[in-house]
């Protein structure tokens, strides 16, 4: 048995600790591992879906993984607690905090269910907590879309998402993590040779496809990243097996920075942050306009 | 000329399942011969997943040109000619490359 303490404020950088904790319990033999939530004070929609690939995944792998200090009263335990993370990965009996406004239900997602998540859950959520006209919701919403899909097209049996309104700081995060192969294992089907941030680059180029399925056709990331960075203003982070990708404004327009981490991201991670302030002027992408061919 | 109203085939056109039920509409029609007009009424924006299915897939059976001059896109809005146009134009530049 292995206690595993959770840092204190958790997020896709900080998971690198408790990932190479959990290997290391695991490659000792341990059976049972044990996730701390005591010290834990903050934790942002990336975080907790990773975690809770981290948790699923691990308990395919060992006997089991359970959850210590989840009736604590720090403020990240009863932020999971209130969005149903505890009740949806747990088989304990803790009493659940009412839901917050400012965030919508922590969801697994398997198969085709990201198509009601999105339209029964998600579009109403966002219209109603962050107050923007149907025509921004619906632009939003086909962006969200290219995160969702990703689950049902590239990810495996089962995937997460999560998001979480910060009105103080205008910023809506939506986050999705799938428990796939990863977005580098796919593209070096078709470049063997590219390492896995530089995969990430490639996967985000317009046109680029693996052909995994007949669904794609390599022009989601890029969809996504238009929207979010070039047209929103906000930032796109992509992680994946040992890569990662941040997609933000530069001088020059949407830049993409990527780097090689030093642990191994199962599946795929991805987190939208965007400006609500600026979300409204997303209602000019939507103008009715004449069709003409180029 | 054959209409495809799109809302009266589907209920998002939000998947990859139900562009391909408008490709199947579409395809046919250009197959006889026919100018089709493709009405995104009622709909602001859409995912690339359908726009690979109903639209983009047809470059696997028919040439651009025959796609440009018997393709008509109508009832749209700037996010779906942006896409439309995008994927049309990338798929163009990957014909001319082979």
């Amino acid at each position: 048995m292995a206690l595993i303490t959770l840092p204190r404020n958790l997020n896709i950088d900080t998971m690198r600790g408790v990932y190479s904790r959990c290997w290391e319990a695991v490659a000792a033999g341990d059976k049972i591992l044990i996730l701390d939530f005591k010290t834990l004070h903050f934790i942002d929609p990336m975080g907790t879906t990773a975690l809770a690939c981290l948790a699923v995944g691990f308990s395919d792998k060992v006997a089991s993984v359970s959850f210590l200090g989840v009736e604590g009263d720090s403020p990240a335990v009863r932020y999971l607690n209130s969005a149903g993370f505890f009740e949806s990965l747990s088989d304990g009996e803790e009493a659940r905090l009412a839901a917050r406004e400012t965030t919508i239900e922590f969801m697994p997602i398997s198969g085709t269910e990201h198509v009601n998540f999105l339209h029964m859950r998600l579009r109403p959520w966002i219209a109603r907590e962050v107050r923007l006209s149907s025509d921004t919701v619906e632009s939003l919403s086909a962006c969200i879309a290219e995160m969702l899909q990703n689950i049902e097209h590239h990810g495996g049996a089962l995937g997460f998402a999560m998001a979480q309104h910060y009105p103080k700081k205008s910023e809506l995060r939506i986050a999705v993590a799938d428990r796939g192969l990863g977005i580098p294992v796919h593209v070096r089907r078709v470049l063997p040779n590219l390492k896995d941030s530089a995969a990430l680059s490639k996967a985000c180029e317009r046109g680029f496809t693996t052909k995994t399925n007949v669904t794609n056709r390599g022009y989601g990331l890029d969809n996504l990243i238009r929207y979010v960075v070039g047209n929103n203003g906000g930032t796109v982070t992509l992680r994946s097996r040992y890569g990662m990708l941040v997609a933000r404004r530069g001088p020059n327009g949407t830049f993409l920075h990527t780097q090689v981490v030093d642990w191994d991201c199962p599946g795929s991670a991805v987190q939208i942050v965007l400006r609500t302030d600026t979300l409204e002027k997303s209602d000019e992408f939507v103008r009715p306009e004449v069709f003409e061919w180029f | 000329m054959v209409l495809v109203r799109i809302k009266d085939h589907v209920q998002y056109a939000y998947t990859y399942e139900e562009g391909q039920l408008i490709f199947d509409l579409i395809a046919p029609a250009l197959a006889r011969g026919e100018v089709v007009a493709v009405s995104f009424e009622g709909i602001k924006a859409v995912p690339s997943s359908f726009i690979n299915a109903s639209l983009l897939q047809l470059t696997d059976r028919f040439s651009l040109d025959d796609i440009r001059s018997r393709l008509q896109i109508v009832d749209s809005t700037h996010f779906i000619n942006d896409l439309i146009k995008r994927g049309f134009q990338t798929a163009s530049e990957k014909h001319t490359a082979k």
